[in-house]
């Protein structure tokens, strides 16, 4: 049944995350923002709760908060779970300790070895990261077209290449890396493996300086003749004699992609409540403002696309929970979420007028964090793509 | 727990309602919009669908429907032709307004006998438009004994011809200066006047009239609703806005529908232009705004059957909705060129009907206001609206 209502468990969950977000993220944010990095003891208190990259995104939560017997509701969760804690600090989500961006494919694809070996890394108390390194200085949205090779040699691959933008791609213990072994073979052509930290031929490149999210790590990632062992092949051999490689690759997004809109969403509300605490200052002292119904009209405008933004983010969650295919919806809600952030964002800059300019007083931070929630995780324009293709799908055309 | 499943009741009602649309509306839409009329055998088969008084409290013999199932419903009906939609038989708009107000005894009187056979009503509440609006009504209602006598113009009234009672409002200054009240009036009271019908950018199936009251008596208890200000007026209003969004959410439906069957079978420059992403990321634009309006309008509904405080909620899902409806159905004609801007195709008119539909209920001024105030607390602060 149609139905909007949190269940006491999520609702509790939002509750205790807003609280953290509130008392303990959001403060230490400016900061974070200018030292590029959370300060490690909140990553350690995040860790101690329970929260992990890997739990935002595909459910679970603190304390292992997960859908028990009943209905799954894990990626329910965890958008709600994202939404919460990038209204404290988009950097500390993409900062939280686990498998990131990674745990999907090697999930999705690993043989039980693999998984064993690469995610059971994170049950300690260590602070480790995965992460996922697909994208290429020329190969940003045409994933298809990566040209980072690997050429099998006895028990191993070697792997030439550069990756870039690779979120906390030098502190990980691993990174999933997409490679080709024939660019000739297309996507058929990609492999996925699981290149660990210290491995021979592999090495950070630098770290990337962003106008924005800049407490979150941005690395370029250097193979030169890299060499890795062939049980580093995720899937092993046989999984890839169909196009597998590219569609795990694709996989990982049905999922990730509305965790990052609702991490959008969780920026924008908190560039929407905060224009909304200065316009109310303002107009409750009863200042005279000639904006007073712009100024209304714009808290109303703001409000209502956030709202309809999170109402995509739900149902793309839902979906996946009830394992319904949600690539349209979950590219949907990332493009949507990803253009009403900037809007909103840059809006609330307006309604603050000069507190919008200033640092401490969060908003441009907000603003600059934004902007890559329509670049990242896919452009809004792949989105686009990729709900314009579904649609064209389903009239039996492909384009 | 959030769900956007539809109860198996639901998915009845939905496929009931967009079978209607799409083997009875669908196909005689056009002629409808010429005729400026839907036959009898239409009205009468709409009728015997119950499809007339699914929200109407089962007291009046109605089906008494939650605000999500009328959203999902009214959609479908939007989906086949608005225009018809409006023509069709039942209290319509005058329903929801008297559901907002009326005591129960006075719902069942007012509302019973729809139910019963084919009967119309008709809402003449704003001036000088055909919304509600009520800052700018001038007529005014004099009380005369124990009765009323109503004087004044209501320049636009959707479905005056054919209606069996109206829903007026009229300024009451013994309740306070802006202070207005709404009475029923019944067709051929005394003074009651039709004029001319008018000519109108959408919706033609539905008729619009002029509606002069010069001196209309009415009985003590043809008042439904007194000494409302204009603020409380738009609030009564609610339901009929949801119901308006999200026909206008079936109208652009059915644009989006068409434009990417267009795009999928017009070829230009040697290939189809849905190849070209100036066309299918609109498209693409098109379907995600309606799909993120349908979320929020689902919300809305939710939590206006939840007994929840919507004066956010509402307004922001309606504005939502119509945002989405314009922008896709202009965006249809947009993309099929030359051949969206003439009749042999639909979407000029679903353009046309989407834009005369916003223009029912509250308007966007006026929704935009209440949300924004409700968004910021600023109306529970005390501020002045």
């Amino acid at each position: 049944m149609i139905e909007f209502e949190l269940s006491p468990q999520q609702r509790q969950l939002k509750e205790f995350l807003h609280w953290f977000a509130e008392q303990q993220v959001r403060p230490a944010s400016l900061e974070a923002d200018k030292n590029h990095d959370t300060p490690l003891p909140l990553l350690q208190q995040a860790k101690a709760m329970g929260l992990s990259m890997e739990s935002v995104p595909s459910g679970g939560g603190p304390g292992g908060v997960e859908g028990g017997q009943g209905e799954r509701q894990g990626n329910r969760i965890g958008v709600i779970a994202a939404e919460e804690l990038a209204w404290g600090d988009a950097s500390f989500v993409l900062n939280l300790p686990g498998a990131g961006l990674g745990g999907p494919p090697v999930r999705f694809m690993g043989t039980p070895e693999q998984k064993e070996r690469f995610l059971s890394i994170f049950n300690g108390p260590e602070l480790r990261w995965g992460a996922y390194a697909l994208t290429e200085p020329e190969a940003g949205s045409d994933v298809a077209g990566i040209r980072t090779t690997a050429r099998k040699e006895g028990d191993h691959y070697i792997l030439n290449g550069t990756k870039t933008f690779i979120t906390n791609g030098a502190k990980a213990s691993w990174n999933v890396v997409f490679a080709t072994v024939d660019r000739n073979l297309g996507r058929a052509g990609h492999r996925a493996f699981v290149v660990e930290k210290g491995t021979p031929g592999f090495r950070v490149g630098r770290i990337m300086d962003k106008m924005g999210l800049r407490a979150s790590e941005t690395a370029e990632l250097v193979f030169d003749n890299c060499v890795v062992p062939v049980e580093n092949l995720l899937g092993g051999e046989e999984r890839y004699l169909q196009r597998e490689g590219f569609k795990v690759a694709m996989q990982t997004f049905d999922s990730s992609r509305p965790t990052v809109a609702a991490m959008a969403v969780g920026i924008a509300r908190a560039a929407y409540e905060r224009a909304r605490e200065i316009a109310r200052q303002n107009l409750m002292l009863g200042r005279p403002s000639p904006r007073y119904a712009a100024i209304v009209e714009a808290l109303a405008t703001m409000a209502r696309k956030i709202d309809a933004a999170r109402l995509l983010v739900w149902k793309a969650a839902w979906m996946a929970d009830a394992r319904v295919p949600n690539t349209k919806e979950a590219s949907m809600s990332k493009a949507y979420a990803g253009q009403i952030g900037m809007e909103v964002c840059s809006m609330a800059i307006d309604v603050a007028a000069g507190a919008g300019l200033l640092h401490d007083e969060y908003l441009e931070k907000w603003f600059r964090d934004i902007k890559v929630y329509d670049i990242f995780e896919g452009t809004g324009q792949i989105q686009r793509l990729v709900v314009s293709r579904r649609i064209f799908d389903d009239l039996g055309v492909r384009i | 727990m959030i769900s956007f499943a539809l109860s198996d009741d639901d998915k009845g009602l939905r496929d009931m309602a967009h079978d209607f649309a799409d083997t009875r509306l669908r196909p005689a839409a056009r002629d409808c919009e010429r005729a400026g009329a839907v036959p009898a055998a239409l009205q009468n088969e709409y009728h015997d669908l119950g499809l007339d008084v699914l929200a109407l409290p089962e007291n009046a013999g109605g089906a008494g429907l939650g605000n999500v199932s009328l959203a999902i419903v009214q959609e479908e009906l939007g989906w086949g032709d608005a225009g018809m939609l409006h023509a069709m038989p039942g209290p319509g708009l005058f329903g929801y307004l008297v559901m907002a107000t009326a005591a129960a005894e006075t719902q069942e009187r007012l509302l019973g006998r729809y139910a019963q056979g084919l009967a119309h009503a008709a809402v003449a509440v704003g001036e000088p438009g055909p919304g509600y609006s009520g800052e700018l009504v001038e007529t005014t209602a004099v009380p005369d004994g124990d009765s009323y006598r109503l004087h004044g113009h209501k320049r636009i009234v959707l479905g005056a011809e054919g209606a069996d009672q109206y829903l007026v409002a009229a300024r009451t200054p013994q309740d306070g200066e802006s202070a207005m009240s709404l009475f029923v009036v019944a067709a051929g009271t005394d003074g009651l006047k039709l004029g001319a019908r008018h000519r109108t950018l959408g919706l033609e199936a539905a008729a619009f009239h002029s509606l002069d009251l010069d001196g209309v008596l009415i009985p003590g208890d043809a008042l439904v609703a007194g000494g409302l200000t204009p603020a409380q007026l738009e609030l009564v209003q609610g339901r009929a806005d949801l119901v308006l969004a999200a026909e206008a959410l079936g109208v652009a439906r059915a644009a989006v529908e068409y434009a990417s069957s267009y795009a999928a079978t017009r070829k230009a420059f040697g290939q189809l232009i849905a190849a070209f992403q100036g066309v299918s990321f609109y498209l693409a634009d098109m379907a995600t705004q309606l799909e993120a309006a349908r979320g929020l309008l689902w919300q809305a509904a939710w939590s206006l059957d939840q007994g929840q405080d919507v004066s956010y909620l509402l307004p922001a899902a309606v504005l939502q909705a119509y945002e989405a409806a314009l922008f896709a159905t202009n965006g249809a004609v947009q993309l099929l060129g030359g051949h969206g801007y003439v009749q042999d195709h639909p979407v000029e008119k679903w353009m046309r009907d989407v834009r005369a539909l916003t223009l029912l209920g509250g308007h966007r001024d006026r929704l935009t206001w209440a949300a924004g105030m409700a968004a910021a607390g600023l109306a529970s602060a005390g501020v002045k609206s």
